[in-house]
């Protein structure tokens, strides 16, 4: 398990007078073994900063970070259970793919050359070709390619979906599924674009602003929200609604009323029921409304950056 | 701890190939191609220009040393270049993210990371060195030029470029830890190298500029932790081996060792500097931010520090440069014109290191406060100086804290050392030699010469005058040996016409005696030519020489040593050399001229018993005549309008006998003139031209004071 727990991050010198910026603001998250931990914010949300802390690159300025109860910076044996995949990732001057998968092979016990020579051909990459004259696209397989190969038991992946076509990316996250069912495999994923982590994590961070917004299971997450589409027999009756129940948002198009309520299905259905009602449906949510649902009610617009 | 990760020979070569090879390319050309082309030069001027068999075997071997040996002038900048950038690539990765999430991520202490990388810019230097050497060396033997001191030299140049390697790399390493950016690392490097060597040629400068008793000769400008510094010493004159190259002798083991004791002191610099710069390079690695990349300098202190230290520095050398268009640094209207200038410079280099550090011209103004702080600093550096807040000047050391002392006059010749190789001066041999253990007296005769300088100079000075009274003057150089090692010089001048006690007592007394080639007397310098033959003796005016043999040269030490007693200030300032005696060596062409006096007795009896000696002034009789010219240089002190072609001396022939020993009786050979003697207006302004009834020519000057008065006006203008 990886352990985040409280921990505070800022850029600057720290100099007295002048304001640093503040990455990470507390964050405390649990990401536990065989799931695919998405985490989701915009540019600047701290994203990135709270991976490479995760992967050892970056200290921490407070809080904890432990891998498998390990404080992970500095410490070769809890950095030997992460790979870490940049969002441009660095490979030796005039190298090819093989020249990296030696090197790795070299510094990582657990590293399969086999497995490496077998998805080099699956995904149609030449390992013995400079890596300079791959495209983007190419590299960023090499480096998922890598890091799958490696080993380890927790892939970081900060943006590693960008860049890619999408056949690339269902064979990714058909990849990742085979290898956390073959070894535990736990991928944590950052993005800005929650509808391509919406049919992969299996948990979602939000990050704002060097916070977290929230953490949640996805399916629990969609368990606890319902979406109720409804017509009162007697539109005053519609002024009653919040008056049993968490309503999180509610919408009104003529006398269609729309609302997002908090509860399983089976205590929805049960509470509508003792309205009168001409129509009423309770509607699957996608994630994205789920988080549109739940940001609004503490005040954040967040349409405008998951949407991506 | 992966394999990946750990140090090997392999693993460095083959992550580091281009500046291996870049490396192993360089000694190449260093020890074999340039070695080989030297020596074929060489050889082939030898054979054009037929060189003996000796001069031919000594300039190839000059040949080699001036290539790949303590002489070599230019090998140490390649070596320089080497570890910058061995020291900047290996840690480059600190300055790209991209490499940093690469390298960072993995497996391996941060510790294991920087010991793994400094390590292997040091195995690549030496792998390629050793080869290099060693290719070069094969070299020598091959071109028949080895000899076991030249290859010996070789190696111990060898290992003082591999010092100064390890001084710069370290330092280059330090550079790097401090900033995010390889081109600003590149100048803090810059910095960082020649901070020391810059500062201290400004303080030289300053002290030479506003104290009157600085010794400039002797004190000169020192940057002992400057790997460069301490390297370039060896291509210094102090370098015993320099005079080896200077003379086209052979290379012995004598003059290496003699070397290698004098380089070894700066050396041990060298290693102290490498020793600390690495270990703050590890702390600041340590200390060091990952998020640190691309910022131009890292820690906020150091910004501030270096940029506070640059623009002062920058500031005051600025200031020098305006000080030299003044006849005097102590002119008021210079002094404002100099500080304006500082504070212009001082805050031009602040806003451009601070745009540097931003890497945004709009930033010029940013920390405004180091403007005024370098502003200040660099006046009061200059107020101190130009005031002697510190008392430099009046300075004399603590007795109860000096060991010994050296008092040493102008003037002097080089001698030759005992073995026959080794050359240097009179100073050079009084400040090894001369022990003197009357610190009361000769701190006494310092301070006086202290003041007496200070005053005579600093009244000129005030006044925008340019001081010269070198004529009725005395120059001296005095050290103090302190017991904590330390040595400390201060220059000043005496009257000719001062109280003569102390300077009597300092020079009769046995230790200057002894240590003083100049005094003439020193007769253990003497005997050690006894086994050196084939010394002649030219002696001026009239001329005799003779071969010296052992017996002769023990005859001469012993007349002189008699004559010893006699030997103090007085009887050198009150007296006119009779004749001056000349050793040429014929190995190695050295001059020694020792002036013989009136009251040196038994020196003159050995040279009558001898056959050389003749009387220092001709006969009148024998004299046809004598013109003596007066240059009436006072003309060119007034305001004339007359053009620099014109020619205001005036000559006159006199051929009267009585006339002619007049002059004989005031004058004294021109042939040797010794410094001690007051070489006043007179002995300027007259230009005596004998000619004996043979046709013999010779030269005479007026004894100060003394010039007849027939001749005042017979060449009156």
């Amino acid at each position: 398990m990886i352990e985040i727990l409280d921990v505070m991050k800022s850029f600057g010198d720290h100099r007295p007078g002048e304001k640093d910026t503040v990455a990470v603001n507390g964050v405390t998250l649990n990401i536990r073994e065989k799931q695919v931990f998405g985490l989701i914010g915009t540019n600047g949300a701290g994203k990135s900063t709270l991976l490479r802390m995760i992967a050892g690159i970056l200290k921490q300025d407070s809080g904890n970070i432990l891998i498998d109860h390990e404080p992970v910076y500095d410490n070769p044996e809890a950095k030997k259970q992460v790979f870490f995949i940049s969002d441009d990732p660095y490979y030796f001057a005039n190298a090819d793919a093989q020249d990296m998968a030696d090197y790795y092979r070299s510094i990582l016990e657990g590293f399969d050359v086999e497995r490496f020579t077998k998805l080099m051909a699956d995904f149609g990459l030449d390992p013995q070709k400079r890596i300079a004259v791959y495209s983007k696209g190419m590299k960023k397989q090499l480096a998922i390619i890598l890091g799958v190969c490696s080993g380890t038991k927790y892939l970081l992946c900060d943006e590693t979906f960008d860049g890619l076509d999408p056949v690339m990316r269902q064979s990714v996250k058909s990849l990742f599924a085979g290898e956390m069912q073959e070894r535990g495999l736990t991928p944590v994923i950052a993005s800005h674009n929650l509808r391509e982590l919406e049919d992969i994590c299996d948990h979602v961070g939000l990050l704002h602003k060097g916070g977290v917004l929230l953490s949640e299971d996805i399916d629990a997450m969609k368990l606890g929200i319902q979406k109720v589409q409804c017509v009162f027999a007697n539109e005053s009756d519609s002024a009653r609604v919040p008056q049993g129940i968490s309503v999180l948002t509610s919408e009104q198009r003529g006398r269609l009323h729309t609302y997002t309520v908090r509860g399983t299905r089976e205590q929805v259905q049960d509470y509508f029921a003792g309205f009168e009602m001409t129509f009423m449906e309770i509607l699957p949510l996608t994630l994205e409304e789920v988080f549109i649902s739940e940001t609004e009610v503490v005040g954040y617009d967040v349409r405008k950056f998951i949407l991506g | 701890m992966m394999s990946g990760n750990s140090f090997s020979v392999k693993k460095a070569l083959r992550r580091r190939v281009w500046s291996a090879a870049v490396s192993g390319l360089f000694f190449f050309l260093y020890y074999v191609l340039g070695t080989s082309l030297a020596v074929t030069r060489t050889r082939s001027f030898a054979e054009a220009y037929q060189y003996t068999v000796e001069v031919a075997k000594a300039s190839v071997s000059n040949a080699v040393r001036e290539s790949i040996g303590l002489s070599a002038g230019y090998g140490w900048i390649g070596v320089v270049g080497i570890a910058v950038m061995l020291g900047v690539q290996g840690f480059a990765y600190l300055d790209s993210r991209r490499q940093i999430d690469f390298y960072e991520s993995q497996p391996e202490k941060r510790s294991h990371r920087f010991r793994r990388i400094y390590l292997e810019g040091i195995l690549i230097y030496v792998l390629t060195a050793v080869t290099g050497l060693a290719a070069g060396l094969i070299t020598v033997a091959l071109l028949r030029a080895a000899t076991l001191a030249l290859v010996l030299e070789i190696v111990l140049e060898a290992l003082r470029l591999f010092i100064l390697f390890l001084g710069v790399y370290s330092i280059t390493v330090l550079s790097v830890m401090w900033t995010g950016n390889v081109i600003v690392s590149l100048l803090a490097d810059a910095v960082l190298l020649l901070y020391e060597i810059v500062l201290s040629e400004i303080i030289y400068a300053l002290k030479n500029t506003f104290f009157y008793t600085f010794s400039s000769a002797f004190s000169g400008a020192s940057a002992a932790f400057s790997p460069i510094y301490d390297y370039c010493v060896v291509l210094s004159g102090k370098n015993p081996a320099a005079a080896v190259t200077s003379y086209y002798r052979e290379m012995t083991l004598s003059v290496l060792r003699q070397s290698a004791a004098f380089l070894v002191l700066y050396d041990v610099f060298t290693l102290i500097t490498a020793a600390a710069a690495t270990g703050i390079a590890y702390l600041s690695y340590k200390k060091r931010r990952t998020e640190s990349a691309g910022t131009a300098v890292v820690f906020a202190p150091i910004r501030v520090l270096a940029r506070i230290a640059v623009s002062s520095v920058i500031a005051l050398g600025a200031g020098l440069v305006v000080l030299r268009s003044f006849a005097s640094g102590r002119e008021h209207s210079a002094t404002v014109i100099i500080v304006i200038v500082m504070i212009v410079t001082a805050c031009i280099v602040c806003s451009v290191m601070q745009i540097i550090y931003d890497f945004d011209f709009r930033s010029f103004l940013r920390g405004a406060w180091a403007m005024t702080v370098s502003s200040l600093i660099a006046v009061l550096v200059l107020a101190a100086f130009e005031t002697d807040c510190f008392g430099y000047d009046r300075y004399v050391p603590d007795l109860s804290q000096v060991e010994s002392c050296a008092l040493i006059p102008d003037n002097g010749t080089t001698v030759l050392g005992t073995d026959g190789n080794e050359s240097m001066d009179y100073s050079a041999y009084a400040l090894r030699n001369m022990k003197l253990t009357d610190t009361q007296s000769v701190a006494a005769l310092a301070s006086y010469g202290q003041e007496y300088t200070v005053k005579t100079r600093g009244s000129a000075q005030s006044s925008g005058d340019y001081f010269d009274n070198s004529q009725s003057e005395y120059h001296f150089t005095v050290l103090y040996r302190m017991k904590s090692g330390q040595k400390v010089y201060r220059s000043f001048y005496i009257p000719q016409n001062c109280d003569r006690t102390l300077p009597d007592k300092i020079f009769s007394s046995v230790e200057y005696k002894e240590a003083s080639l100049f005094s003439s007397v020193n007769a253990a310098f003497l005997q050690n030519y006894e086994n050196i033959r084939g010394a002649e003796i030219d002696y001026c005016y009239p001329t005799g020489d003779k071969d010296m043999n052992a017996a002769d040269m023990k005859g001469l030490a012993k007349a002189l040593a008699a004559d010893a007693a006699q030997y103090c200030f007085s009887n050198l300032v009150d007296n006119y050399p009779v004749g001056e005696l000349d050793f040429q060596i014929r190995s190695g062409g050295y001059i020694t001229a020792l002036y013989i006096y009136p009251w040196q007795e038994n020196t003159i009896r050995w040279l009558e018993s001898e056959g050389i000696y003749g009387e220092a002034m001709p006969d009148a009789a024998d004299v046809a005549k004598i013109s003596v010219t007066n240059t009436h240089s006072e003309y060119w002190n007034e305001d004339n309008t007359e053009s620099s072609d014109y020619d205001p001396s005036v000559t006159v022939e006199y051929t009267d006998p009585v006339q002619i020993k007049k002059i004989l009786d005031h004058s004294y050979g021109s042939n040797f003139t010794s410094p001690w003697n007051n070489n006043g207006e007179d002995y300027y302004n007259y230009n005596l031209n004998g000619t004996m009834k043979d046709g013999t020519e010779f030269y005479l000057c007026f004894k100060e004071g003394e010039v007849p008065s027939f001749v005042e006006t017979d060449t009156a203008n």
